[in-house]
């Protein structure tokens, strides 16, 4: 049972699908991606490499685009980030709630090549309240589809997001 | 990464993959951040970090999930493909705890040279960060 404010939320966004750009895989960030969490695999820095190992040429790093779940732009102004810093875009618009990730599910159709230009749909298949070791939680799980741009689907994803429902917490 | 390519035949049920060791540092945490456009305080301030309840900033969820996927991608070698991947968070790490990731083989699909995998991820205190699963395509020796 979930609390009113929170069922009406979920009721404007369940099963409406959001259609975004994340624009070329650039080799650049995506490299960026596999140095921070140290990953130096040579098939995301090595172009011959990734070919004599049957790839078109390098990729990004399997789950790089799942870091990439909205449209790519410069993002929300300072002024306009929620107070734990997070976008508004990030969880549902209601005071007190905490995010955190939760988990995710990938199941990849291609490699993501760099230079490759990716679409990506977003849909929020659930929304859902349930009493966590520390009080209220809420559950949000939504699918992502990473296409290139000719239709050729790469990766799904599942991502779960849990909010902890707090008082005085982040607005 | 560059060492020798496993096969779907050298394979088991049971066959124990290498152990991973990573420890994030907050420079880690920043440049992660940074590169994933993830401006939630909780892994770069640590006063607000402290006021959410916890000791110190802590590690991204996705960036343990980016360790997990390291040790299959390191298993799988240049050769195989991660085809599918799934890990839930079951706790905290902050910069400077010793990660340990490791996993097992638990399924075998000779036919279709598919492997599955178990795999975890625990602080140096033994307590799990996540855990997870993943299939992997293998090559064929020869």
């Amino acid at each position: 049972m979930m609390r009113p404010e929170l069922q009406h939320w979920a009721d404007t966004v369940i099963g409406r699908t959001e259609h975004f750009s994340i624009g070329v895989i650039d080799p650049l960030w995506s490299q960026r991606y596999a140095a921070a969490i140290d990953d130096m695999n040579p098939l995301y820095f090595d172009d011959a490499y990734a070919r004599s190992h049957g790839y078109r040429g390098i990729v990004a790093p399997p789950n790089y685009l799942a870091t990439l779940r909205g449209e790519q732009g410069f993002g929300p102004a300072e002024g306009e980030l929620l107070g734990d810093g997070m976008a508004p875009s990030a969880r549902p618009p209601l005071t007190n709630l905490i995010g955190m990730g939760g988990g995710q599910t990938l199941v990849f159709y291609a490699p993501a090549y760099c230079g490759e230009r990716i679409i990506g749909e977003r849909t929020i298949v659930r929304v859902s309240e349930k009493e966590g070791r520390k009080g209220p939680l809420v559950i949000i799980e939504d699918e992502f589809r990473y296409l290139t741009e000719p239709g050729e689907l790469v990766l799904t994803l599942r991502n779960t997001l849990l909010c902890q429902w707090v008082e005085g917490g982040a607005s | 990464m560059t060492g020798k390519q496993i096969c779907i035949e050298d394979v088991h049920v049971g066959l124990v993959l290498p152990e991973l060791v990573k420890q994030p540092t907050t420079s880690m945490l920043f440049r992660f951040s940074a590169v994933t456009w993830n401006a939630h305080r909780i892994h770069y301030d640590e006063p607000y970090a402290r006021s959410e309840g916890h000791d110190r900033v802590l590690v991204q969820a996705t960036m343990h999930g980016a360790f997990l996927l390291q040790i299959i991608t390191g298993f799988a070698g240049p050769a195989g493909r991660v085809t599918e991947f799934t890990y839930s968070n079951r706790g905290k790490a902050m910069p400077g705890d010793i990660l340990t990731l490791g996993g097992t083989v638990t399924e075998l699909d000779d036919a279709a040279a598919i492997v599955g995998c178990d795999i975890w991820e625990r602080n140096h205190q033994h307590v799990i960060c996540a855990v997870g699963s993943a299939r992997i395509l293998l090559p064929r020796r020869g």
